[in-house]
């Protein structure tokens, strides 16, 4: 059944990553690894787009598995007829040196490790966390199930503690998974969380490889690995992994995007922000909180940037337009909101949330060490784009803030509505990750003769 | 100066080694930590699903609106509010694409409460109904128009 789940997958992660490629048409053997990552989360993103719409216009009739075929052959002969896909520029790939072996072997055992630790909380959580049945896997069962009657999955009558008005990115995947299959499995929630971890240790691995070097890739790759819970939270099937992917794309997008200059990144990295929204309400903020950063860091090219990165947005945002007009119900965060903004003058509250947030963001990564190793190893001005790197600030940071105001102004009884505060974190986690190590030099340099 | 010159190099060597230490205690200690973890999910989802096949063959349609009564509907009963938020997310995630509403205002109520408790509460519900008693403290009732 897993090969099976797997192989049901595969169209739209096919599909991902050949749009992908035809966005940003880079032949740069870099730039390919780092598009064979990036389509895996793309695709699906993008296939849950295509569930949505396909429900829409023919609800629970039978053919999407078809029409998902028919949209890869689609791609793959728009790839074929648009230029030879294979011929990406060879001298760009480089033989790594003995030092670098060391650390691609280092990055290999960490892989190992975390997928052991992925099979290990997968195989003994088999239906994942509690958020996990009461909220993405539970909507999944009501399109699967429900025929033509999907649509109770947002019902009104549902009881807010189901969160029935969160965007439906995750549940669409795992019921257009059983649907392919003919049957409720846990292996397809298991493997879509699965892909989003992979895609992610991927996509920051290609990315500092093309940006740096490939002993900062390893390293990056390494730290990601080590926040805690990022590997058990992609295991237990919820929505925390897949959206801090859409997060560190955008990020890495407009990185790359800094020293490459392509359109294509723009309208990638708008894509992957909008499927951030689309996969959790707190991606809504992210959007808001990217169109600040890039706007801020790029206020002087505006012109060249801001409609390219809207064009990538334009799909998921109207279609998280649509259901949040018309399908889902209110959500639980905004039912009195003149006494919830009087809650910002509750100084208790303010330092419950901050105690929080400084335990949980010590948790979250081990900073005196980040920082030791960055004051020992230094600054790498050589590749240092500072808009880049300002617009990435920004955007973390108004996360953040963000965060904390959901928080101060939330009606639920703040200690309760902190529990969550780490899992949001995390969701920011590799975009951190991604930051310090475009910032830091890399090991490389310690190891050169002089 | 020197001197402290020529410890840079081990320094940024002994970091390096330090970060990738780190790194990999943190992942080994995630190791064991998952193997610590028991499934108790598989028999503890396959019993909610057995405890609630009879509500699901006494219901006369695969779709719809229940209401659903607990601990919380009976005036001055003190609860444990987790338990029974669970035993309703439960309930909702098995009986799915039921939608199991806490608004007990529908033809069809699914109450999950002692004898007791169902006792008390049921006398201060108007109007005629037909009950059906099931195991594990279920009653699924039926407004009578």
């Amino acid at each position: 059944m897993t090969l099976q789940s797997f192989l049901i997958l595969l169209p739209s992660i096919v599909s991902g990553g050949i749009l992908t490629h035809l966005i940003w048409p880079d032949k740069e053997f870099k730039s390919i690894l780092f598009k064979l990552f990036l389509g895996i989360g793309i695709g699906l993103g993008v296939n849950s787009l295509l569930v949505f719409i396909y429900l829409l216009i023919f609800d629970r009739q039978p053919g999407l598995f078809v029409v998902q075929i028919l949209i890869m052959v689609l791609l793959v002969s728009m790839l074929i007829i648009r230029g030879r896909p294979c011929r990406f520029t060879p001298i760009a790939f480089k033989i790594p040196g003995r030092t670098q072996m060391v650390f691609l072997a280092l990055a290999g055992v960490m892989l190992i490790l975390g997928l052991i630790v992925y099979t290990n909380v997968s195989l003994r959580k088999p239906q994942g966390a509690w958020d996990s049945w009461m909220i993405y896997n539970r909507t999944a069962r009501f399109i699967y199930r429900g025929g033509d009657h999907w649509r109770d999955a947002f019902s009104p009558e549902m009881y807010w503690f189901f969160h029935a008005d969160y965007p439906p990115m995750v549940a669409l995947n795992v019921a257009s998974g059983w649907d392919a299959l003919g049957q409720e499995t846990v292996r397809v929630p298991m493997l879509i969380g699965g892909a989003f971890l992979l895609a992610s240790a991927g996509i920051m691995f290609a990315a500092v490889n093309a940006y740096k070097t490939l002993g900062q890739a390893s390293l990056a790759l390494l730290v990601l690995f080590s926040v805690s819970d990022f590997i058990g939270s992609g295991a237990t099937q919820v929505a925390d992994v897949p959206i801090a992917f859409f997060m560190l794309g955008t990020g890495i997008l407009i990185f790359l995007y800094s020293f490459k200059v392509q359109r294509g990144l723009l309208v990638l990295a708008g894509l992957s922000a909008g499927l951030a929204a689309w996969t959790k309400n707190e991606g809504i903020v992210f959007v808001l909180v990217s169109l600040i950063g890039l706007g801020v860091a790029y206020r002087k090219e505006l012109k060249q940037i801001f409609p390219w990165y809207v064009v990538g947005l334009a799909l998921p945002v109207a279609i998280l337009v649509y259901f949040k007009i018309v399908l889902a119900p209110p959500g639980d965060l905004f039912v009195d909101l003149p006494s919830q903004v009087g809650q910002i003058t509750d100084l208790n509250r303010h330092f419950e949330i901050l105690k929080q947030m400084r335990l949980d963001l010590m948790a979250l990564l081990n900073w005196t060490l980040l920082i030791i190793y960055a004051f020992i190893l230094g600054v790498d001005r050589s590749r240092f784009h500072f808009s880049a790197f300002l617009a990435c600030l920004i955007i973390i940071l108004l996360q953040l803030v963000g965060y904390y105001s959901i928080l101060l102004i939330s009606p639920h009884h703040v200690l309760w509505h902190l529990s969550a505060l780490y899992r949001l974190l995390l969701q920011i986690a590799p975009l951190i990750v991604f930051l310090y190590f475009s910032v830091v030099k890399p090991p490389e340099t310690v190891f050169q003769r002089k | 100066m020197q001197q402290i010159k020529k410890v840079i190099p081990y320094l940024k060597i002994g970091s390096i080694c330090l970060l990738v230490a780190y790194s990999f205690w943190s992942v080994v200690g995630q190791v064991s930590q998952a193997k610590q973890l028991v499934n108790t999910d598989g028999a503890f989802f396959a019993e909610w699903e057995k405890r609630f096949d009879p509500i699901k063959e006494s219901l006369p349609f695969e779709y719809g609106v229940i209401g659903y009564a607990a601990d919380w509907d009976i005036p001055g009963k003190s609860y444990d509010p987790a338990n029974t938020e669970a035993e309703h997310i439960l309930t909702q995630y098995t009986l799915t694409p039921i939608v199991v509403s806490r608004d007990t205002n529908h033809e069809w109520i699914l109450a999950n409460m002692t004898a007791t408790d169902f006792d008390t509460w049921f006398a201060l519900q108007k109007g005629k109904f037909e009950v059906t008693k099931y195991k594990y403290n279920l009653y699924l009732i039926h407004r009578i128009k």
